[in-house]
């Protein structure tokens, strides 16, 4: 069944129908609405959970690891300024494999300061040792707060996991939202019942020291296990999909590649606009396709060489800049392609920074750089206002 | 797929207005996406909301560029933000106006509608909250969307009797704008767009800005309600002054015969026994309004300890 809400509400239902024991979070831009819905579901009983309130981000991220360690399921969200000051307990939860979920309502970092959306504060987390999804719309939204818990709490991977999406985009988007049917969510996803947890009739440390003899392994767990995540994602997914009729394909979502010349590779909501420019390309007989990059860590870089073994050039889109190096999304692909057989020629576009909107418009300036072979930087800064800049000697 | 575009300022639900929009379009059995531009948000800035409606499933994330629809809520803002941009050349434009459309100075060539929401909402709802009317005409000048679906989408959003006023309020002007019949409009001017200097081979500047000034941002152009003070109440405290966002109140010392009158009659006020001592030693001080800032939003009404500040409509 269909109803039309805000992004924020839907995930808040979402969160409800996925049962958690304890929320803790704070509030900041353009999170709040979602934490402020949740708390309001409990308020009026209809979710039974302990809302922890708190007085930052750092503690929010502790409380949830605190209360997973104990076996609860938890869910907190943040964005920008809030996720960097969880940064030292993001790795924590990682590291101890709690199966804490996360909406990150995705927003540039300061400074300057700015509330928009970009991809700069998940991206930056992206060493952490938790699962990163980009969503495109409110339904993917919803629907993979649900599959993120059965993801984490996989007996087989145990480890955090973020929903990305994008802030105001998408959290403040009113659109039609599959609604989810509580009985079908209880079905796919059973109430959480840990092996490993605090529990004094079998006791087991958590998080604790670990020296040169013993770190190197731990590492290594973790690592592995997040590559293991991309099996149990396909076997969620694709449950999901028959439970819930809607599959939102693997690890990346080819649009329109077969026989396609040129790819572009995009994340989050911007994939919408790009596909409908796919559409007018194609119309106009252009050979061009679109990837939709779901997965961002694990990184799907076997399903990245697959889809462009035959395009003449891919071209990829960073709304955020590993500032110094380049995108971070296009340094990921190229490395893919270094292990590939057959390498298209690669055009990197850093956009969309700090809420720029990007229009259609946009994206047929991409591909026309790639069509035209045109020389750009390593990380073309494609809509960049240099009307409004000052230059200097070096 | 129809495109719409709100301009309105903040605090006049022009985000709500996009989201009722949404939502009543949903009803109608349609695809619909409603979501904000936020500037820096304050009440009475300039804000941009956006609604599209289709028979698909929509995908388009970006802002809109050419609209079929524009709506804008606040005619001041017709000289600050060019809300016709990109329209397309049958599109509408209604305006919330007491005016007609020759007479508000927008630059199009496209038909434009102009309502007096303010007005209907005064009337109906009791305060100066237009979105809702101006959906009704929306509804009225389009036949976009049905004006029953208009309806459940506000009645939804707000219950009760909030509900039904803006429900009759919408209705009115859905029966004023039915009846309305296109015109074309003259064009008035045009704009200029500003040259883009070639990009050179250096480095850009290490960026520092200067700081920013509110002297500039003229917040008096947003006002529909000033403060009017009861001087001869008036405890002198200063709230109302520390109070105003925009530093709107000033402080004025009366000198020679001015201070004596004012002297007088605060002497007067106090055999009466309206005021108090205290008071009648600062009786040469006075509160005035700075009506280039003054932005009418009633802060400092709400904070006078004794009620001496009453918000009154401006006359236009
Ligand atoms: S209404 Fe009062 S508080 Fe508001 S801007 Fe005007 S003087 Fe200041
Ligand atoms: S707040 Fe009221 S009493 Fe106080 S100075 Fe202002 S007008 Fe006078």
């Amino acid at each position: 069944m269909m109803e039309i809400m805000e992004g924020s509400h839907a995930v808040a239902l979402a969160v409800k129908a996925a049962r958690p024991k304890v929320v803790a979070a704070y509030p900041i831009t353009p999170q709040t609405h979602i934490v402020e819905d949740i708390s309001q579901l409990i308020a009026d009983g209809e979710l039974e959970a302990e809302y922890v309130k708190v007085e930052s981000e750092h503690s929010a991220m502790s409380v949830c690891i605190g209360a997973s360690a104990t076996g609860a399921r938890t869910y907190t969200a943040t964005t920008s300024q809030g996720l960097a000051l969880m940064h030292e307990v993001i790795f924590n939860a990682a590291g101890m494999r709690l199966p804490i979920v996360m909406t990150v309502a995705n927003r540039a970092l300061s400074a300057p300061l700015n509330i928009w959306n970009d991809h700069q504060d998940s991206i930056s987390e992206r060493d952490s040792g938790w699962i990163q999804i980009y969503v495109e719309d409110n339904t993917e939204a919803s629907d993979l707060t649900i599959q993120a818990y059965r993801i984490a709490e996989d007996k087989r991977i145990q480890v955090p996991m973020m929903v990305c999406m994008d802030g105001y985009t998408l959290t403040h988007t009113y659109e039609p939202i599959e609604l989810l049917d509580q009985d079908l969510v209880d079905d796919f996803l059973p109430p959480y019942e840990p092996t490993d947890y605090l529990n004094v009739d079998d006791p087991k440390s958590f998080g604790m020291f670990a020296d040169p003899d013993y770190y190197t392994e731990f590492r290594y767990q973790n690592h592995e296990a997040l590559h293991a995540a991309k099996v149990v994602m396909g076997e969620v997914a694709k449950e999901f999909g028959e439970v819930f009729g809607r599959d939102y394909g693997g690890l990346i979502e080819e649009y329109r590649c077969d026989g396609a010349e040129y790819v572009l590779i995009a994340m989050g909501s911007v994939v919408g606009t790009l596909k409908d420019t796919v559409d007018d390309l194609r119309d106009a007989g252009i050979r061009v396709g679109a990837i939709k990059l779901r997965v961002y860590r694990p990184f799907p870089a076997e399903e990245i060489q697959r889809a462009l073994t035959d395009v003449e050039a891919v071209g990829i889109l960073d709304k955020n800049i590993s500032l110094g190096s380049e995108g971070a999304l296009s340094a990921d692909v190229k490395s893919a392609l270094y292990r590939s057989k057959t390498t298209p020629k690669v055009f990197s576009f850093v956009a969309g920074l700090g809420g720029r909107d990007i229009p259609k418009g946009m994206f047929v300036k991409m591909f026309d750089c790639m069509r035209e072979d045109k020389k750009i930087s390593t990380s073309e800064f494609i809509d960049l206002r240099t009307e409004i800049l000052d230059f200097q000697e070096v | 797929m129809k495109e719409v575009r709100i301009h309105g300022r903040g605090g006049q639900g022009s985000v709500t207005a996009a989201e009722l929009l949404a939502v009543a379009a949903f009803e109608d059995g349609k695809f619909s996406q409603a979501f904000p531009f936020f500037g820096v948000e304050r009440r009475g800035a300039p804000v941009t909301a956006f609604t599209r409606i289709s028979d698909k499933k929509i995908r388009l994330r970006s802002q809109i560029y050419e609209p079929d629809y524009v709506i804008v809520q606040d005619a001041t803002l017709i000289s600050a933000v060019d809300v016709t941009a990109g329209l397309k050349p049958d599109g509408i434009v209604i305006v919330n106006s007491e005016k007609s459309a020759d007479e508000i100075g927008i630059d199009t060539e496209t038909d434009v509608r102009t309502i007096d929401a303010t007005g209907i909402a005064l009337e109906i709802i009791g305060r100066p909250i237009v979105n809702t009317t101006l959906l009704g005409a929306f509804a009225g000048s389009t036949g976009e969307i049905s004006i029953d679906s208009i309806k459940q989408s506000v009645l939804a959003r707000f219950p009760g009797k909030i509900g039904e006023v803006n429900v009759q309020a919408a209705e009115k002007a859905y029966q004023l704008t039915t009846s309305t019949k296109r015109k074309p409009h003259k064009k008035i001017k045009s704009r200029k767009k500003g040259a883009v200097p070639k990009q050179s081979e250096k480095i850009p500047t290490v960026p520092f800005g200067k700081p920013g000034t509110s002297e500039v941002t003229r917040t008096g152009d947003w006002r529909v309600f000033y403060p009017e003070f009861d001087m001869d109440q008036c405890t002198r405290c200063g709230k109302c002054q520390e109070s105003c966002p925009d530093a709107a109140i000033n402080e004025r010392t009366l000198t020679g015969r001015d201070a004596e009158k004012a002297q007088e009659r605060a002497e007067e006020l106090e055999k009466a026994g309206t005021i108090k001592k205290a008071a009648v030693k600062k009786a040469h001080i006075r509160y005035e309004l700075n009506p280039t800032y003054c932005k009418g939003c009633g802060i400092c009404a709400n904070e006078c300890p004794i009620q001496g500040i009453k918000m009154k409509l401006e006359e236009k």
